[in-house]
């Protein structure tokens, strides 16, 4: 009577891939539910999550992730794909800054005494003219300082035309046109700084993510 | 040795990612200005280049 010998076993998955594999789901399972956390922290106002910093530093948490992981045959390509894709996002924000706050549509603002002057404006998508030519010229003898943002659309400054204000105006990707001198493209910037040896009654900083800025006199 | 040996396009991406992770923070931190102009087609050169590197990784020949 001769006994059978059992049959061969599976050879075992080599440790460092199996290793490197978890670790691999557990940096992405980690990174996507410490995201909801802040998310859900942000929204119950528990805490003011600095996004600006969290995307770059993700992505380095992914870099040195996927260099721990290095000798897996398998299992990085979500980290890659994630990690692709949040450079893009991170790319996209450099040359596009779009304000999440300041709404949607068509605005007009259009102060007629300084206390109604607000010192910023914002608009995330739409068009917002900001209106100046019914303020009182020579109201003060020092430069009021006001900013507007517009992410996506386009943003039209109209000045008194007997002043003279500093206009810095930037835009992502679009164009630029401040009292006729225009450019256009990709990183657009714009400056006009007045000769005069008075101080300029207007500092107007203006910056447009997506779109047009137009600065006029009115 | 095959477990010395390591999948070189996540080494690659994992360097990319981490240098490209600091420019960013350095960028929204206002230490260091990205310049968006020559930022995106540098970007889209050295993804290329990581996806040839990558595509050159011994991961083939390891499963013969």
């Amino acid at each position: 009577m001769s006994t059978v010998p059992p049959p061969p076993l599976p050879p075992p998955l080599p440790s460092t891939e199996h290793e490197s594999f978890q670790a691999g789901r557990f940096v992405f399972g980690a990174l996507v539910a410490l995201f909801g956390v802040a998310w859900l922290l942000e929204a119950t106002d528990v805490w003011h999550v600095p996004w600006k910093v969290v995307l770059p530093v993700t992505l380095i948490v992914l870099g040195v992730a996927l260099l721990l992981s290095g000798r897996a045959r398998r299992g990085q390509g979500g980290l890659v794909t994630l990690g692709i894709i949040l450079t893009v996002v991170l790319a996209i924000g450099t040359v596009v800054d779009v304000p999440f706050e300041g709404g949607v549509g068509d605005r007009v603002e259009r102060p007629r005494s300084y206390a109604e002057l607000k010192s910023e404006y914002r608009l995330s998508i739409g068009k917002l003219t900001v209106d100046l030519s019914g303020l009182p010229t020579a109201a003060s003898a020092r430069t009021v300082a006001i900013r507007a943002q517009v992410g996506i659309g386009q943003l039209i400054l109209i000045v008194p035309g007997s002043v003279a204000p500093e206009v810095h105006a930037t835009a992502g990707v679009g164009s630029v046109e401040v009292f006729g001198k225009q450019d256009s493209g990709l990183d657009v910037k714009v400056d006009f700084v007045p000769h005069s040896l008075l101080p300029a009654p207007y500092s107007l900083d203006l910056s447009m993510g997506v779109g047009d800025i137009e600065v006029r006199r009115g | 040795m095959a477990e010395r040996e390591t999948n070189r396009s996540a080494l690659v991406f994992g360097i990319f990612f981490i240098v490209a992770g600091v420019a960013f923070l350095l960028d929204r931190l206002e230490v260091w200005d990205l310049q968006a102009r020559y930022l995106l087609p540098i970007l889209l050169i050295v993804l290329g280049i990581a996806v040839l590197i990558g595509g050159r990784s011994p991961r083939s020949g390891q499963r013969s």
